[in-house]
């Protein structure tokens, strides 16, 4: 069905982006779905009103609900457990009418607690002195600060940035060598995507490189929208050539001419300073035509999300992209074949592509020395406010996640679980952290997932039921509502731990969240719903005890 | 022969499907091939002539491929054939074509597992109001929770409430409660209708089915979208709450709206015909059935029915009226007799008419009114008579129909033709006024209901409407397809083929036809097009008989 509206998108262009006006649009109002202003911008494009409005009516900044909210309290797992939230609703309470208050995803401000969004920036762990003043008319303070920690020696991900001059030699260097030279350094590297699937980064951009067709896309996904996950936020607004050069590396790999970072609007700083850097790389005629005589043209651009997790699915990401309504597509054909505009695609998250000046500067071979046979290279961590040093932390794979416990200086409060890799990662005991190394495999095998590696504690004073709730009005709350066990199953299942925390006389069936669980994870189309079943039987599992009262205790076979 | 003639074979796949190895051509949906292999696999988002979005997640099967040895051979079992290395998790069906080595498992634990859950939660938000609503009986989801599910949902809980009765146009009514959000009818509206006016908005759970503001959904084909609607989401306003489907004879036949001649199927009880729905049939209309064709059958009902014989508006009997027509005829020489016959007669009835023209000798004095319109790109035809390519094929009008009725015109005009006999065609349309009929001794008329003719018939015959006869039509494109009969037609009316025998015989003696078997097969002697073939060799979806496309007409825009 989205052949022809790709199609129609890619008459525009890149340039003259479908999805952007529809930001742009909000902008003024808080919202696009305004049926003149649905209406005009479809007929920019030649869609239909009701593919603009179907588009518009997704995005939780976009949709009509938004109009009038100026201040966005972040609901994320971080901010949820470190049960900051209710005290900062209060004290924005005095500032802000109860309907011009929103709410927003996680700010990546899982470090600290207490996140929300004012004005297009972001705060976190402000004092109510601080709050007043801010929305007394003063600036704030909306600087972001948090460790960086490499247990790695040299760093890699996180070492100094040395200048763009220095930074870029490799890239130089490879522009007169030969493409099959960095196909056999790629797959000797093993880099493995780092958005969660662990994917062979050599078969991917081979397989673009492949693909027939004059023109062809690179994008990046950086729309992190795993509450507790400030990975990509840390590489995009502290190490923003890095992703940049990856992107610049994959298309003059696979012949693509342009290059684009779908940033969450959640994240305005990277979005900035992304913009800057690639200003800057311009300046120092590193991006344009004809690149350095190379003859490699090369143009990068950003564009900024408009509040919708499922964005991060790289399906759905590209049809956003091009102004449809992100849902995720089946595959194949794989964006590889198929990505853009229909066209073939290299996607990757900011992290992956990060990855790829160590592979060139350490070599294939190199690089896969760090980590494990399996997993190679090094792996970034983010840390929450419950850890004694919360930040970013550069490991190599395979290194044991105690370690990273012990370097974070362990837990400030008492904790009871973490989970690992998002909503959609596994629910890790404390008693298990010392079984697990950093690396897609042990995680694996111990039957939780190391996804993006995002860490967000569970104290032992936050109820599990509650924290199971979460999960499944987080998935509820960001299905697409394509498939019908995502959207049909979270929402049910939500409602069935809201009803058996709130009426005492009820116990949930455990058969009956079994098959719910069961048939999620079995049959839904996507990650999502296929994923949010693993934390919650994890819960099930290692919290049983804590669980009890809810459940039912007879098991019955259907 | 050789083999540079042959047509580009289609490379099979061997595919194994519940244990047993077939072929299959290449490019062949799993779904589909499951279907061949007679393993029907539920679905509801999936329709063979749309995208296949994947989002029901209801058509899983185990699927498989061939395990290979480390220098990509397949392994080989006892059985000589492939193993397969199964995926552990479900697939779905529809969006996967076959490969070769595929192995396919359509009833497994696991399969049987992830569709009963599927259904259970597709149950949680139904209103479950079966016995109000028109899809009860033909409801994929009543048949699919009875076939593959467990019957109810254990999830009793509060249901999403979501809006009743909305109209999304002057034809079609959306239940949003009953919708399951398969998308069947937002495809249909962007792939093949080509109006985007269905979307969806909001997200998750919030998910509906919207028509635009300001827009409606008023397309010719948007009916389409209640036939291919599995549940009773969208419905009908001219059939709902009318009459329950089970109570439906279902009578397959054409339509005789324009030359496309669409298979439909007539749902009628006790005479009465409640709804028209589009018959699948991919050499014409695949399908699908514009709204303009299926929703015209009320006047087949109206109550100015002709349904006895006149003379000179008195009613006769029916052998009073042939023999007064007969007479009428034989006292006139052939110069003074035209013929109107009509582009909506079945070949059987065309075939007596040429006959009856035989008898009068009268070779070149007739003539079909020739009926055009624009055609629509999709499956309305410019030629709106149904049978253009039969009257042509049978010789009641020249390649141009409509080209000699100026003759008749200039005839009534001059006083050169006494007496027009017209076969269902109002002669004002014709070219000819109220004035020139008044000037003829006689006007023999067959026909359903009044028109502007009918009051200056002085034999008046009733005849039947298509829905309330048998025979055969070619249409635009040289296919010969069959009418059937739904409902009896009213009063004395006859069937037309009938009323033109008795005529011939009374006119020129018998002629030995019984059952309109002896007319195809009479036809068929005449006219090589029919040799060989029979009413009921032509099957339900019919058969090429006219190789080359006839030209339609022109449009008629130029008078």
């Amino acid at each position: 069905m989205s052949e022809n509206l790709s199609a129609l998108s890619f008459r525009k262009s890149a340039d003259k982006n479908l999805f952007e006006r529809m930001v742009e649009a909000a902008e003024k109002t808080g919202t696009a779905a305004a049926p003149e202003t649905a209406r005009a911008l479809g007929e920019e494009s030649l869609f239909g009103d009701a593919i603009t409005l179907g588009a518009v009516s997704f995005y939780d900044f976009l949709k009509k609900e938004n109009e009038g909210k100026k201040v966005f309290v972040c609901n994320g797992s971080a901010c949820l457990t470190a049960g900051t939230q209710d005290k900062l609703h209060d004290a924005l309470g005095r500032s802000f009418k109860h309907e011009e208050i929103g709410h927003i995803c996680c700010l990546g401000r899982c470090h600290q607690g207490g996140a929300f969004q004012h004005e297009g920036r972001n705060f976190s762990g402000q004092s109510d002195a601080a709050l007043g003043e801010l929305f007394s008319g003063g600036t704030g303070d909306s600087e972001d600060r948090y460790e960086v920690v490499s247990h790695l020696q040299p760093a890699q991900l996180t070492a100094p940035f040395p200048g763009v001059e220095k930074y870029f030699t490799p890239f130089r260097d490879l522009l007169k060598k030969d493409r099959d030279w960095l196909a056999g350094e790629l797959k000797d590297s093993g880099l493995r995507g780092r958005g969660g699937a662990g994917f062979p980064l050599h078969f991917k951009w081979a397989g673009c490189r492949a693909s027939e067709g004059k023109v062809k896309y690179i994008v990046c996904n950086a729309d992190e929208g795993d509450p507790g996950a400030y990975i990509d936020k840390y590489l995009m607004e502290q190490r923003p050539h890095s992703v940049l050069l990856g992107m610049m590396v994959a298309g003059w790999f696979a012949g693509a001419e342009v290059g684009i970072l779908y940033i969450r609007a959640e994240y305005p700083d990277s979005i900035r300073i992304v913009d800057a850097a690639i200003a800057e790389l311009r300046a120092a005629g590193l991006l344009g035509k004809n690149i350095l005589g190379s003859g490699f043209n090369f143009e990068l651009k950003t564009i900024k999300g408009a509040g919708a997790y499922i964005c991060g699915e790289e399906t759905a990401l590209l049809a956003s992209i091009e102004g449809q309504r992100p849902e995720v597509r089946v595959r194949p054909p794989f964006p590889t074949v198929e990505g853009l505009y229909r066209k073939p695609t290299i996607l990757n998250n900011v992290e992956t592509f990060s990855n790829i000046h160590a592979v060139l500067t350490l070599g294939g071979k190199g690089y896969a020395k760090i980590g494990t046979a399996q997993s190679t290279g090094p792996k970034l961590l983010s840390l929450d406010s419950h850890f004694a040093k919360p930040g970013i932390y550069e490991v190599a794979m395979g290194t044991p996640l105690a370690d990273v416990v012990a370097l974070a200086g362990g837990f400030r409060t008492k904790v009871k679980a973490i989970q690992v890799g998002g909503p959609l990662g596994g629910i890790v005991p404390v008693g298990k952290i010392g079984e697990l190394t950093v690396d897609f495999e042990s995680f694996k095998k111990a039957g939780f997932l190391l996804g993006h590696a995002g860490v967000v504690s569970i104290p032992e004073s936050f109820p599990m039921i509650e924290y199971i709730q979460h999960l499944f009005q987080f998935t509820a709350d960001e299905s697409c509502g394509k498939c019908f066990p995502c959207r049909l199953g979270s929402t049910r299942g939500a409602e069935l731990v809201a009803k058996a925390r709130s009426d005492s006389s009820y116990q949930i069936d455990r058969t009956l969240i079994g098959d719910l669980l069961d048939t999620m994870e079995l049959t839904s189309l996507c990650a999502l719903g296929g994923g949010v079943p693993l934390p919650i039987k994890n819960a099930l599992q290692h919290f049983e005890e804590e669980l009890r009262p809810f459940l039912s205790s007879a098991p019955e076979k259907r | 022969m050789s083999t540079e003639t042959a047509a580009p074979a289609v490379p099979m796949v061997n595919v194994q499907i519940d244990g047993v190895w077939l072929q299959f051509p290449k490019g062949t949906r799993v779904i589909e091939a499951c279907g061949q292999a007679q393993k029907f696999i539920p679905r509801y988002c999936y329709h063979p002539k749309l995208s296949s979005p994947g989002n029901c997640r209801m058509c899983m099967v185990e699927m498989g491929m061939p395990k290979m040895t480390p220098d990509r051979k397949p392994v080989l079992g006892a059985d000589g054939k492939p193993e397969i290395a199964w995926i552990p998790r479900p697939q779905i069906s529809c969006a996967q074509d076959v490969a070769e080595g595929m192995g396919i498992r359509t009833g497994s634990p696991m399969v049987e597992e992830a569709r009963k859950g599927v259904l259970e939660f597709l149950l949680i938000n139904h209103p479950l109001d079966c016995p109000i609503c028109d899809q009860a009986g033909e409801c994929r989801l009543q048949e699919f929770s009875v076939e593959f599910g467990q019957g109810e949902s254990r999830f009793l809980d509060e249901k999403v409430k979501k809006p009743k009765n909305v109209e999304l146009g002057p034809r079609i009514t959306l239940d949003a409660e009953r919708c399951i959000l398969c998308t069947r009818c937002i495809r249909f509206m962007k792939e093949v209708a080509n109006d985007d006016v269905l979307g969806i908005v909001e997200r998750g759970s919030f998910n509906s089915i919207a028509c635009h503001p300001d827009r409606i959904l008023d397309n010719n084909y948007s009916l389409n979208t209640v036939d291919i609607c599995p549940v009773g989401a969208l419905t009908s306003n001219d059939f709902r709450f009318k009459m329950r489907v089970w109570f439906l004879k279902e009578t397959k036949t054409i339509d005789v709206n324009c030359g496309t001649g669409a298979n439909i199927i007539i749902g009628s009880r006790e005479n009465t015909i409640y709804r028209i729905t589009p018959r699948e049939n991919n050499d014409v209309n695949g399908v699908w059935l514009p709204d303009s064709h299926r929703l015209n059958f009320k006047y087949v009902a109206d109550e100015r029915r002709l349904t006895k014989p006149t003379v000179k508006g008195q009613p006769v009997d029916w052998r009073t009226a042939t023999a007064i027509a007969a007479e009428i005829l034989k006292a006139h020489t052939a110069e003074q007799l035209w013929l109107v016959a009509s582009g909506r007669q079945t070949n059987e009835e065309l075939f007596l008419t040429s006959r009856l023209i035989d008898a009068l000798e009268i070779e070149k004095q007739h003539d079909i009114l020739p009926r055009t319109g624009e055609a629509d790109g999709l499956l309305i035809a410019a030629d709106r008579n149904p049978n253009t390519t039969g009257a042509k094929l049978i010789g009641l009008c020249t390649s141009k129909p409509g080209s000699r009725l100026k003759k008749l015109v200039e005839g009534v005009r001059s006083g050169a033709i006494k007496t027009v006999i017209t076969l269902g065609e109002d002669l004002t349309k014709c070219g000819l006024t109220a004035d020139d009929l008044k000037k003829l001794d006689a006007i023999i008329a067959l026909d359903i209901l009044p028109n502007q003719t009918t009051p200056h018939a002085t034999v008046l015959l009733p005849a039947s409407a298509w829905v309330e006869k048998r025979g055969s039509m070619i249409n635009v494109k040289g296919r010969l397809q069959r009418l059937n009969r739904a409902v009896a037609a009213p009063g004395e009316a006859h069937d037309d083929w009938e009323i033109l025998r008795d005529l011939i015989a009374a006119v020129s003696g018998s002629n030995g036809l019984a059952v309109i078997e002896d007319v195809f097969k009479a036809m068929a002697a005449d006219h090589s097009e029919f040799a060989g073939l029979s009413l009921s060799k032509i099957g339900d979806l019919g058969l090429p008989v006219v190789t080359e496309k006839t030209p339609e007409p022109e449009p008629a825009a130029a008078n």
